[in-house]
């Protein structure tokens, strides 16, 4: 990498995922944002892109189903079964 | 030889053996990760359970097959992988590895855009869920990437070793991904055109 990415629009796109997940080096992100500077239309682009970047981090992986609890206990209790057989009656 | 992850497989060695704990443990600790990434790929709560139930129990069942050369996270995601995959293909989605840069032809010899026209997307819900639908027409391959990278957070070598690629590669299709969502989403919210 070198100041072609100062200069050049795909130069800039080639290191933009990077850019954004802060993957660059201080000297190679301080020529991003020359080049955004310079170049408004990328200014769009990345700005486009950061949504992308969000809407994919942004999946609510808090909501589990309620009765997440209950399938949990049946893959166990599936595994037992597999292992022993059904338990007996009356055990 | 070395056992790579010798704690994995002491771990795996115990459910072989039926020790209830050890399930217990690798139960809690993937099922809600496998279910979360599962949701996004099939955008399907109930089928992403299924899936991960299958998977923890195919885990669990095959524990005694574990040998330790990936981490038992990193085998056991790959088991949910080909559920998920297989689920997609009885869907008709082929999994389909995106080779291709998305902005291949959109630069002039001096590396400038040959059309400049874009138009910033206001940032509300109808974008947003623009932008979702265009995730899910992704090469599967690029959508893994995408919504793994989501999951395992910034560094993304954890994220490589469950897709199978180096941490560079992941980064190429990763941008990809990205970039085909871009492109895609930029079509339907009209700044393309001229
Ligand atoms: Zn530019």
């Amino acid at each position: 990498m070198d100041d072609r990415i100062r200069a050049r629009c795909d130069c800039f796109y080639q290191v933009l995922s990077d850019y954004i997940d802060g993957e660059l080096s201080e000297e190679e992100a301080g020529l991003v944002r020359e080049h955004l500077l310079l170049c408004p239309p990328c200014l769009v682009y990345l700005e486009q892109f950061r949504i992308v970047h969000q809407a994919c981090g942004k999946v609510e992986s808090d909501d589990l189903p309620a009765d997440f609890d209950v399938v949990m206990q049946g893959v166990m209790t599936a595994w037992r079964k597999d292992r022993c057989g059904d338990p007996e009656p009356g055990s | 030889m070395e056992v790579a992850h010798a704690d994995d497989v002491e771990l795996a060695h115990r459910i072989a053996a039926g020790d209830e704990a050890a399930a217990e443990e690798v139960v809690r600790s993937l099922g809600r990760e496998m279910f979360g990434f599962a949701r996004r790929m099939l955008s399907d709560s109930g089928a992403a359970e299924d899936a991960m139930q299958e998977t923890l129990l195919a885990i669990l069942k095959g524990a005694s097959k574990f040998d330790g050369r990936v981490p038992l996270r990193a085998w056991g995601f790959g088991i949910l992988r080909h559920k998920i995959t297989d689920t997609l293909r009885k869907r008709g989605r082929e999994a389909v590895i995106g080779d291709v840069d998305p902005e291949r032809d959109a630069f002039n010899a001096k590396g400038a855009w040959k059309h400049m026209n874009f138009a910033p997307w206001r940032e509300d819900e109808e974008t947003l869920q623009v932008v979702r639908d265009c995730m899910e027409t992704l090469p599967l391959r690029q959508r893994e990437a995408l919504e793994l990278f989501a999951v395992e957070g910034k560094d993304g070598v954890e994220a490589a070793a469950l897709l199978g690629v180096t941490p560079v590669n992941l980064r190429q299709i990763l941008h990809r991904g990205r970039s085909a969502v871009r492109k895609c989403a930029d079509a339907k919210l009209g700044s393309d055109e001229d």
